[in-house]
């Protein structure tokens, strides 16, 4: 790109001050264009690096985005989100149901070289099942009973009970066996920062500013076009937008609803909308005497005005269920809240509650709430402010607290001290809202315990038929609804942010890369 | 020889029951705070009982002090999951050094040049009052979006440096110091020592005697100033390694300060607490390194107790 | 002269008048904050019902400012105690006594003293999340050890000089020695300078710590630092919303950097 010189820059000067500064950015100028950003890696920018690159401990979003360049799994998502083969190539499930052969790919190799083979599956369930790995993803192969390799290119796996369809949970991530002296595998293994991986990218480095650069993989089952990615972290996330527009940056994983109109508006950069499979909710605590009572929580839905509440933050699908509206279980029958005060006081005046001038009291006690959210979710900051002024509005006196991550756990998981939460669920394809619902889920610390959704639940994971699976969720979901132990809120529009030198661009819901392969930069 | 000897080894004595002083504080404090490291993995409920024998959160404060003098300070849990809290200081650290001494070095000559000349302390009054992160906060918003407005009406291209907290460079370094050196009354404090140690100086009995003889002062007084100059480091060096905490947060610096930051936030105690004993062994170590300088510099120092 | 001086000082303490006033207000009189959030108004322009006119969420930035000034008064206060609390001790120990007990006191103020007061504050903040006038101990305790070493050095000083060592002969309690002619007529003037210090210290941390997020007050609730990282870059804002707390950092540290220079000074006999 030309650049004027710097005293072509401006217009006649009227001051000498105004000169030196001008001659000052001129010189910045020349001194930053020494290196055009021309066609060349594609840099996109995480808030926080990832601290560990080993699939069996991931964590955090970026770790994942990261995971999806470096490693690949047995299947992974079609352009459709249905299941297609990767490092498989198909999949023979027996009549009972409760084994399946796999078939795997010929000729792939690791990043170091070493071929790719049944072994390396085997370890890595075995690494996964293992209790001395204390892995977090576990969870993902508990369905899996016993692992037993044919041969190096075939693999028999048993299940726990029938699988109608295992290649949907084939889709971890699977490591190479020569890396790891044993299946007990340890979050601080050397493996962590020099991660060997079978996908589009492999690792090259961590740099000293905490970016990590990654190079294509070359091989020859479809090398990425684009040669190297180079994952950024950008902590301020103000600054994410800017760096954008002024090309130091060429992908942007999520862009705050302030930046959009400034992006939208620039013909350097294209927005690509995506939905993950996440939703925002507000979780009562049941095991507080106030809460517990289903009309006082049916209530507070009714007097909140969920639209309003999402309009500062983005724009989304206001959801009445624990599914997102696009998914196969979400119940589209079940009628949403709507705000309405004349019902939200007749529910409460009913649950021994009085309007006593501005403020609902029951014996002499004035209804008071505490919300907390998370300080590291997005937005919402916004969410919570305006609700405690929808609440305080209909006379619900409300306090605000934010909770970093360790307190969160500590004050919200394990000392249940919170009236209601404001936070999000996140999940993968399988949408399982098990550990949520289920009265003995890990996840569900809101206390919610009915033996009928208990019942969907294990009928949904018991079931042997993608529409048995349906119906139960379905069924859950009008449940749950009319529970009210959680009042759903919506699932956010996310939208990507990329120069329009990467071309071919298609954004995977969840792990983002997954078909990176077929971008390009320009 | 050997009575030089002593009391430097009873200063390293001493130094080291005020650094174990210092672990031991940091440590419960850092316990004290809600929640643990386990708390920042998902789904690691389960998995506590195993994770808090394997991280070592159970030990108590004696063994954290008996392995802190072995010179273990251990592996960090969360940020960098594995790797050795002394490997990870010593990078932190080798960001930050440059970082504080060029503070340390702007704010002292600053600080002469404006003890010399007050119209220039005037004209840094303003700033000099600023706390630190809000001096940072008006630079970096200010260049860019000067920066921005530039680029809009088209009179010069997106440099590659915008914007300011991107990549590391020289100029971001250059400005992270300055804020540093000047913000938060750091180069009012200095001005003030040097101007007070210099009229001091300047009307002490040998400089008269020296003007009475009718032979050059300057020399004399600017050798007069080291002593002073050199307590001024000692005191100034604890407010600018708090400092860097919040610039190097503010300029996306990834040194000490940010990792500080972040160790605390994610509970990783080992780096949190090894950070923390870093940055005291640091201030310790720079006054007494000034501590010298000004014995060097003023002989008559030497004699008092 | 006098007068210039005096009017000067004054000046000079206003900011730091202002928080306490807010402080003792906001103690008494209870805000809703919530109901002065009305999104009809946000980014609007000062007016005369909204002097200051409000942020991007519509709220009134003039109020927030005085209750930001409030919640200030908390950590500032604190502070200002914990680090008299800590520092008098201390200090008088170490410059009292020249024996064992002395040189304890000295390796305790070195070690409480290694620690910069950010890092204290941050270590409170996380312990004390929701309560932010816990910063003001951490800056209490880091501001604590430098006034225990400024009071050591003068008492040392203080001690040499003769009319101490006859009031010790003449057998004048040490106690009394030490209270009233070391503390109160040599030192008093050091303390004042150690409290605004250590007062408009802990403002300054806890609004840093607001600004960069993560530690320190937290919205909903105002602090002048959370103001401006808030406030600034909002596409439905304006100016004032940031620019106005600035103005009070800037006032509060300059006020804060007088009045400390002030006291300071050698005392001129005309003061004292």
């Amino acid at each position: 790109m030309p650049l004027p010189s710097p005293t072509a820059a401006v217009r006649p000067a009227p001051g000498a001050r105004l000169a030196a500064v001008t001659a000052l950015l001129g010189a910045l100028t020349l001194l930053g264009a020494a290196s055009p950003a021309a066609a060349g890696p594609l840099r996109y920018a995480e808030d926080q690096a990832p601290g560990i690159l080993n699939p069996l401990f991931t964590t955090t979003m970026s770790e994942v985005r990261a995971n999806e360049l470096i490693f690949e799994g047995l299947f992974g998502d079609d352009r459709n989100l249905a299941s297609a083969p990767v490092l498989a190539t198909g999949i023979t499930v027996a009549d009972d149901r409760l084994s399946a052969d796999v078939q795997l790919r010929q000729g792939v190799h690791w990043h170091d070289g070493r071929p790719f083979s049944a072994e390396d599956v085997a370890f890595t369930i075995r690494a996964m099942k293992d209790p001395g790995t204390l892995s977090t993803e576990a969870g993902r192969v508990a369905f899996i009973s016993g692992v037993e390799v044919i041969d190096g290119q075939t693999l028999r796996l048993r299940f726990a009970r029938p699988e109608p369809a295992p290649e949907e949970k084939l889709h971890f991530k699977i490591l190479p066996a020569h890396a790891f002296s044993g299946t007990s595998v340890q979050r601080n293994d050397p493996f962590r920062a020099q991660p060997i991986g079978t996908g589009p990218y492999r690792f090259v480095r961590f740099n000293s500013d905490n970016s990590v650069t990654l190079a294509a993989h070359a091989e020859n089952r479809k090398p990425p076009r684009i040669p190297e990615v180079t994952l950024r972290e950008v902590a301020d996330k103000n600054y994410q937008a800017k760096l954008l527009l002024y090309e130091t940056l060429e992908a942007l994983v999520r862009v705050l609803p302030r930046d959009l109109a400034i992006l939208q508006n620039n013909r350097g950069v294209e927005l690509h909308p995506y939905q993950t499979n996440a939703w925002w909710y507000l979780g009562f605590n049941l095991s507080r005497p106030t809460w517990a009572d289903p009309r006082a929580r049916e209530a507070l839905a009714l007097m909140v005005d969920r639209q309003a509440l999402l309009a500062p933050v983005g724009t989304g699908d206001l959801l009445s269920g624990p599914f997102v509206r696009s998914s196969p279980y979400y119940n589209h029958e079940v009628n949403d809240w709507r705000p309405d005060p004349a019902k939200a006081a007749a529910l409460l005046e009913a649950a021994g509650y009085r309007r006593d001038g501005a403020s609902w009291t029951r014996n002499g006690q004035p209804l008071t709430l505490q919300i907390t959210a998370p300080k590291g979710l997005e937005s919402a900051q916004e969410v919570v402010i305006n609700l405690q002024s929808q609440l305080q509005a209909q006379g619900v006196k409300v306090e605000v607290r934010f909770l970093d991550e360790a307190s969160w756990k500590a004050n919200i998981w394990r000392a249940k001290d919170f009236d209601l939460v404001v936070s999000q669920w996140s999940f993968d394809r399988n949408e399982d809202v098990r550990e949520q619902l289920h009265s003995k889920g890990t996840r569900n610390f809101v206390g919610y315990k009915n033996p009928a959704a208990d019942a969907l639940l294990d009928k949904a994971q018991a079931a042997t038929t993608p529409a048995e699976k349906k119906a139960a969720l379905r069924e859950l979901h009008g449940l749950v609804h009319n529970d009210v132990p959680m009042v759903f809120l919506w699932t956010l529009d996310s939208y990507a942010a990329m120069s329009v030198k990467v071309r071919e661009v298609v954004v995977h819901p969840f792990s983002f890369f997954s078909w990176v392969r077929d971008w390009q930069i320009k | 020889m050997s009575g030089a000897a002593a009391p430097l080894a009873g200063r390293a004595l001493g130094a080291v029951v005020r650094l174990l002083l210092v672990a031991a504080l940091l440590h419960l404090l850092l316990r004290m705070a809600p929640g643990d490291a386990i708390d920042t993995l998902p789904a690691a409920e389960a998995q506590r009982a195993a994770l808090t024998a394997a991280w070592g959160l159970d030990r108590s404060l004696a063994q954290v002090l008996i392995d802190l003098l072995r010179g273990d300070l251990g592996e960090s849990l969360v940020v960098r999951p594995g790797q050795p809290v002394r490997a990870l200081i010593r990078d932190a650290a080798a960001t930050s050094a440059p970082l504080l001494l060029g503070a340390l070095g702007l704010s002292l000559a600053l600080g002469a040049l404006a003890a010399a000349r007050p119209s220039l302390r005037l004209l840094l009054a303003p700033a000099t009052a600023a706390p630190a992160f809000l001096l940072g906060f008006a630079l970096i918003s200010g260049i860019n979006e000067l920066t921005f407005a530039l680029i809009q009406a088209g009179w010069i291209g997106p440099p590659r440096w915008f914007a300011l907290p991107d990549a590391p460079s020289a100029l971001r370094g250059a400005l992270a110091a300055a804020t540093l050196a000047i913000g938060s009354g750091n180069v009012a404090a200095t001005s003030a020592g040097l101007s007070e140690a210099w009229a001091r100086a300047e009307n002490s009995p040998w400089a008269e005697a020296l003007r009475a003889r009718g032979q050059p002062t300057r020399g004399a007084l600017a050798r007069a100033l080291i002593a002073p100059a050199a307590g001024l480091i000692g005191s100034r060096a604890l407010h600018l390694i708090g400092g860097l905490v919040v610039i190097e947060k503010l300029f996306l610096i990834h040194g000490a300060g940010a990792l500080l930051w972040r160790a605390a936030l994610d509970r990783d105690l080992p780096l949190a607490l090894g950070l923390g004993i870093s940055a005291a062994a640091a201030t310790l170590g720079l006054g007494l390194a000034a501590e010298l300088l000004r014995l060097a510099a003023d002989p008559r120092l030497r004699g008092a107790p | 002269m006098r007068r210039a001086h005096r009017s000067l000082r004054a000046l000079a303490a206003a900011p730091l008048c202002a928080i306490a006033a807010c402080g003792l207000v906001f103690t008494v009189v209870e805000v809703d904050l919530v109901a002065d959030l009305m999104p009809g108004r946000a980014g609007q322009g000062p007016s005369a019902g909204l002097v200051l006119g409000a942020d991007h969420l519509g709220r009134s930035v003039g109020l927030r400012l005085a209750v930001a000034a409030g919640i200030s008064a908390g950590p500032a206060l604190l502070a200002a105690v914990v680090g008299l609390g800590l520092g008098l001790p201390l200090g008088a120990a170490a410059g009292w006594w020249a024996d064992a007990r002395g040189r304890a006191a000295v390796a305790l103020t070195d070690a409480l003293g290694a620690v910069p007061a950010v890092v204290y504050a941050l270590l409170f903040a996380l312990i004390f999340g929701d309560q932010p006038r816990w910063i003001g101990c951490g800056v209490g305790i880091g501001g604590g050890a430098a006034l225990a070493r400024a009071l050591r050095a003068r008492i040392e000083e203080l001690r040499a000089v003769n009319f101490v060592e006859a009031s010790l002969l003449h057998g004048v309690p040490a106690a009394r020695v030490l209270l009233h002619h070391l503390l109160w007529t040599g030192c008093r003037r050091l303390l004042a300078q150690h409290a605004v210090e250590l007062a408009v210290g802990a403002v300054l941390v806890e609004a840093a710590l607001s600004y960069i997020g993560g530690f320190g007050v937290q919205e909903p609730l105002p602090s002048w630092g959370n103001m401006i990282a808030s406030g600034f870059g909002q596409p439905r804002g304006q100016a004032l919303a940031w620019a106005a707390p600035a103005l009070c950092l800037l006032t509060l540290g300059a006020g804060g950097a007088a009045l400390s220079t002030a006291f300071g000074q050698p005392p001129r006999v005309a003061d004292d």
